[in-house]
């Protein structure tokens, strides 16, 4: 750096050493002329060189790293600088490229984050950064809402916020599409888990048999396995993301835009944001799949014990019962009513308005039909 | 100061003294000094030739073994459950190496990964086409999980791919362990105690391997919070559960 200082300020002091022409084309014949990195005009303030430069190289990472990091950078530079917009094109060419500052770890700033991320709602949704905003969350938030997805659906009250509740903070209740992608695949998982290690600990160690593995009659059965996976991959991801993005379209969407903003409040607002997009429709879905989970496990526990039961009759009519209470009961109504709840709650509370019987019968006769793949393929 | 800015040395044109294979062109290792970077093209007996069409496909095939060996070194081998059989890397050098890790992007290793794998759990029989096919997409989800929780690292989207594919390494051994080297026992002795020896070891090797690559995937990528690592660990969990199971 000094270097370079030292070079330019002899060449405009016409240095005696470098006063010679050689009649040649080069350096020399420029000596006399001012040096444009030393104009005023182009000069950079040190003090808000750092911010600058963060806005040009902010500039260059928008195609190199995506927006996201635009965001970030252009709201460190508003706060440093008092809220200064960006800079022109022109000045922003004169700046000369930085390192960025690094960005806080997320959980250390949460909300420097959540400012990063309203920010982040100016993007596209075509861009793959503009979904990261629905993914910043962290395991305290994702507890409580799975707390509070459970505590809702079994509460007798059809409207939130009451003492009963009460989960944990309440700013970290939300909606997100974590839970729309992960709470599925969870389900998923824990399916095609359970149901191959019961069989494997029962057959394979307690028996010494092998059901599935190297034999002949195992090819059947491993192509089974797989493809019952598949159907569950589907059927999970499409109930909970197709079914929302329709009821929104049909039903949500226009009603939402003809509530008064007041009415339009949501009943959960003490507890729970009101549904804004159908990103929180899907999210919605996607934690009314948290229940599918304890009863993934015992029914798979049942359907063991109906195979060991050999046919006993009152053995079998007890776990058929068991099998449908779980399935139906815990499974089915327990998610539906979560889902029916938060709706119903978000119009404000108004079960009795005829408005609403709309969006309730299509969740009921969805998710039936989704019960009924269920049962029918996987379980 | 001012006396050496005035001394300029004249541009020569060297020349080309590399018509003989490597007789006097210089080392890659100049050749990386010289630029800054290293030359992926530039071989130890000819700086000139270029591709790999000059050389057999036998040293070619060495070349990337060796290629993604060196990166199992970095990614994979140092996170082995008891840290104590392999050596891990030092901590000076952590920095730059988690720069390197992070800037590398081949899916050479992830696709002979997945190609092994599908060939150990499929018996190249009839579900080789789905395994492979859902192994790519797991692995594609994996990596849009890390762009999209882990937005503020300047890592792209490829680069995640290559790393979870390269932490799949775990996975082939569990894989081929169980799909290929047990069932040999249970051929030579059937019984039904080994029956349930082998059960237990094939769950034994799918903790350690899901272990494996769960710890190395964790570390490399940097993620600290639970919600960042379940869905990694549950995709990777899904491949040796198949390798099990099926």
């Amino acid at each position: 750096m000094s270097q370079y200082g030292t070079t330019s300020s002899n060449h405009n002091n016409s240095n005696s050493i470098l006063d010679i022409d050689d009649d040649l084309e080069g350096v020399d014949d420029f000596l006399n002329e001012p040096n444009p990195f030393e104009d005023p005009a182009n000069e950079i303030n040190h003090d808000n060189s750092r911010g600058n430069a963060v806005v040009g190289a902010t500039d260059d990472q928008i195609s190199a790293d995506g927006p996201i990091n635009n965001n970030y950078n252009n709201n460190n530079n508003n706060n440093r600088d008092g809220g200064q917009e960006f800079m022109s094109s022109n000045s922003m060419k004169n700046v000369p490229l930085q390192p960025t500052t690094p960005p806080p770890p997320l959980n250390e700033n949460s909300n420097k984050v959540e400012n990063d991320v309203g920010n982040q709602k100016k993007l596209g949704p075509g861009l793959l950064n503009y979904y990261s905003q629905f993914f910043q969350l962290n395991s305290k938030q994702l507890i409580s809402r799975i707390k509070f997805t459970f505590k809702l659906s079994i509460s007798k009250q059809m409207r939130a916020g009451g003492d009963d509740d009460n989960v944990g903070n309440v700013e970290d209740l939300g909606y997100d599409l974590y839970s729309a992608v992960w709470i599925p695949a969870t389900v998923i998982m824990t399916n095609f888990i359970t149901n191959g290690l019961i069989s494997m600990i029962v057959d394979n160690i307690i028996k010494g048999i092998i059901i599935v593995g190297t034999r002949e009659v195992a090819k059947d059965t491993r192509e089974e396995h797989f493809v019952k996976l598949l159907h569950s991959i589907w059927i999970f991801f499409g109930y909970t993301f197709l079914v929302p993005i329709i009821s929104w379209n049909l039903f949500v969407k226009n009603r939402m835009a003809s509530l008064p903003v007041e009415s339009s409040s949501s009943g959960l607002s003490s507890s729970l944001k009101k549904l804004e997009s159908v990103t929180d429709l899907i999210s919605v879905y996607g934690y009314s799949n948290v229940f599918w989970v304890p009863c993934c496990i015992i029914l798979d526990i049942i359907l063991e014990c109906e195979s060991l039961s050999h046919g006993h009759k009152t053995v079998s009519i007890i776990l058929k019962v068991m099998e449908w209470f779980i399935f139906v009961g815990f499974g089915g109504i327990l998610s539906l009513a979560y889902i029916i709840k938060v709706i119903i709650n978000d119009e404000n509370g108004a079960i009795n308005d005829k408005k609403n019987y709309g969006t309730f019968l299509f969740s009921i006769v969805l998710h039936v039909g989704f019960c009924y793949l269920l049962k029918r393929v996987i379980f | 100061m001012a006396a050496e800015d005035s001394i300029i040395e004249p541009d020569v044109i060297e020349p080309d003294t590399t018509t003989n294979h490597g007789s006097t062109g210089p080392s890659p290792s100049s050749i990386a000094n010289a630029n800054g970077t290293a030359n992926p093209f530039a071989s130890p007996s000819d700086p000139i030739k270029r591709g790999t069409l000059d050389e057999s496909v036998l040293t070619t095939l060495k070349r990337d073994v060796s290629e993604i060996n060196s990166r199992l070194k970095q990614v994979v081998y140092p996170h082995f459950p008891t840290r104590t059989l392999l050596p891990t890397s030092e901590p000076g050098n952590s920095i730059e190496s988690n720069v390197d890790i992070s800037g590398h992007s081949d899916l050479w290793a992830p696709l002979t990964f997945i190609i092994l794998y599908s060939l150990c759990v499929s018996h190249a029989k009839s579900l080789f086409s789905s395994i492979f096919v859902s192994c790519w997409f797991i692995l594609l989800v994996m990596a849009l999980h890390l762009r999209l929780t882990k937005p503020y690292d300047n890592i792209s989207l490829i680069s995640y791919i290559s790393l979870s594919g390269y932490c799949l390494f775990p996975q082939v051994i569990n894989a081929f362990l169980s799909q290929v080297i047990l069932p040999l026992f249970l051929k030579a002795n059937y019984n039904t105690w080994i029956i349930r020896v082998l059960t237990i070891l094939k769950l034994l090797f799918l903790a350690v391997c899901l272990k494996w690559s769960v710890t190395a995937i964790t570390l490399v990528t940097k993620c600290k919070d639970a919600v960042q690592i379940f869905p990694l660990g549950l995709c990777f969990l899904g491949f040796g559960w198949l390798s099990t199971m099926l």
